[in-house]
């Protein structure tokens, strides 16, 4: 039986036609658009674009939550509404006498404090019951997410990280944790951490009562949680002061975003204004001495030579810089200009 | 310091947008629609702080990034029918350094590997393209996918069938020139 790490393309075994249809797939290529691509990631970097919908775990889930916990509710006050009236009947529905006259009959009259008092609780029970069980269940939640998140922020790792972010169902979440916390929720500790260790003292105290030595405990805890949360703030300000590696970084990103502009540019215009593009990668070269683009600024500079008829200062130029990149990607549509003179 | 080994977005972008394009395009996304879910990807491997070494290599990394932008595209209703994505993305897949025929075979050849493709659920269909067409080893592809070793294999060895069955399906009795049986089948 063959491996399951045998690949089928490659295997004799399988059906020609399954083999050639694999080739295919293997060797087809979209011809994405590298640089272009590149300049406009680094744009919505910098612009601080918003993660797509499906990325962004916290809110959808919440109001999954809400459109789930909500009919719950009201269906749970409804049903106590109907059963606390169920309950009653019995007492309100009138006891006929037959010696009784039938003004006297109407029970309301009589029994009317405890209807009253269960019809007033009921009205309100509607008005107040949701909003008391919201704010149980978001002070639960809220515990809930507390503790997660302070479990988590001891663990370093986000509790909404890709696996809450809608990644999770995909077992990414668990991946992306892998990568030693390279998370979604890397940008999240802090504000779990800051949401997360208040509740530490509040739990506390709601345990407090329960003895004389875990009350010694509870506050020993809660004052370590509250100088743990005293100690975050001063890491996050340490950690938003700029530094002056953060402005190094800043000015390269700059720089880098440029030079893929003026390769993005310089690619654009090859075919309508070659003379423009070599322009701009020598422009580029002098700017951007040996960065990460050289090469592919390089290839186009030459294919804006082919493009302007200097076929001989290409190829004098091109051979040696093909020897060096014989598989890039762009590396056979240099050769072929420069073996034709023409670009395709 | 940087850690060694670690990839910002930037040079993930640089090193792996091709791959990412070709996943998703074998993934059924139109080419219409690769740039912004390419963009998608990389947004948030940066948010993720790019790539660290680990168990899942750069690639099938992304690629699980990758693979849940594709799926929530096809499941929002965005994809208009893998066919259609199939095709679209088939008629941008030719190469001008081959024949006019080569190509034409090329392009039928991508044609029914999609209309295979389709056949398969989206785990599976994940599994198999990065086994089967991206060369990645079972291994990495359940660490990028954050799946048992075990749960990838079975994966691939349940896809690998229903893409067979698809195969023969589309051909039929293997042909004795399959290129030129598929015309009349797909009629294209």
């Amino acid at each position: 039986m063959k491996s399951d790490d045998a690949p089928m393309w490659n295997d004799p075994a399988e059906a020609q036609y399954v083999r050639e249809l694999l080739q295919a797939g293997r060797q087809a290529d979209v011809n994405y658009d590298v640089a272009s691509g590149l300049t406009q990631h680094m744009a919505r970097v910098k612009a601080g674009a918003a993660l797509p919908h499906w990325a962004r775990g916290g809110a959808s889930i919440g109001t999954v939550v809400a459109w789930v916990a909500g009919p719950i509710v009201v269906a749970g006050v409804v049903a106590g509404v109907w059963l606390s009236q169920r309950q009653l009947q019995p007492m309100t529905s009138p006891v006929p006498s037959p010696a009784v006259q039938p003004m006297a009959t109407p029970a309301p009259a009589v029994v009317a404090p405890q209807p009253a008092a269960a019809i007033q609780a009921a009205p309100s029970a509607p008005e107040q019951e949701p909003s008391i069980q919201r704010s149980n269940e978001a002070g639960s939640r809220k515990s809930l997410r507390s503790q997660a998140g302070a479990k988590s922020a001891r663990a370093g790792l986000g509790s909404t990280g890709l696996g809450s972010t809608g990644l999770g169902s995909t077992g990414l979440g668990s991946s992306a944790k892998s990568h030693g916390g390279s998370t979604l929720a890397a940008v999240e500790p802090v504000r779990m951490a800051s949401t997360a260790q208040p509740a530490a003292p509040n739990a506390a105290v709601a345990h407090a009562p329960s003895a004389g030595v875990a009350l010694h405990d509870e506050r020993a805890s809660a004052r370590k949680a509250i100088a743990a949360e005293a100690e975050q703030p001063a890491a996050v300000a340490t950690d938003r002061q700029p530094t002056a590696a953060a402005q190094r970084k800043q000015e390269s990103e700059s720089r880098l975003e440029r030079e893929m502009q003026m390769l993005a540019v310089a690619q654009r215009v090859l075919s309508s204004d070659p003379a423009r593009a070599l322009r701009l990668t020598t422009q580029g070269d002098k700017e951007f001495p040996s960065s990460m683009f050289s090469a592919e600024r390089e290839q186009v500079g030459l294919l804006a030579l082919v493009k302007l008829g200097r076929l001989d200062e290409a190829r004098r130029i091109g051979q040696p810089f093909l020897a060096k990149y014989p598989n890039a990607p762009w590396s056979q549509r240099l050769r072929h200009a420069l073996a034709t003179g023409r670009i395709e | 310091m940087s850690i060694e080994g670690h990839l910002d977005s930037a040079e993930l972008f640089r090193r792996h947008a091709s791959f990412v394009a070709n996943f998703l395009a074998r993934m059924g996304v139109p080419r219409s629609d690769l740039d912004d879910l390419v963009q998608d990807v990389f947004l948030i491997a940066h948010r993720n702080n790019g790539y660290d070494p680990g168990p899942a290599k750069p690639t099938t990394y992304l690629a699980a990034i990758a693979f849940r932008a594709a799926t929530t595209h096809r499941r929002k209703g965005k994809t208009r029918s893998f066919v259609k994505a199939a095709d679209e993305v088939v008629s941008q897949a030719g190469d001008d350094r081959m024949s006019p025929e080569r190509d034409a075979d090329q392009k039928r050849h991508l044609a029914l590997l999609d209309k295979a493709l389709a056949a398969l659920d989206e785990d599976k269909r994940a599994v198999f393209v990065m086994a089967e067409l991206q060369g990645e080893t079972v291994v990495a592809i359940a660490a990028g996918l954050g799946i048992p070793v075990d749960t990838a294999y079975s994966r691939l060895r349940a896809a690998r069938q229903l893409f067979r069955a698809a195969a023969k399906e589309l051909y039929g009795e293997p042909p004795a020139s399959p290129a030129a049986d598929t015309m009349q089948r797909v009629g294209t």
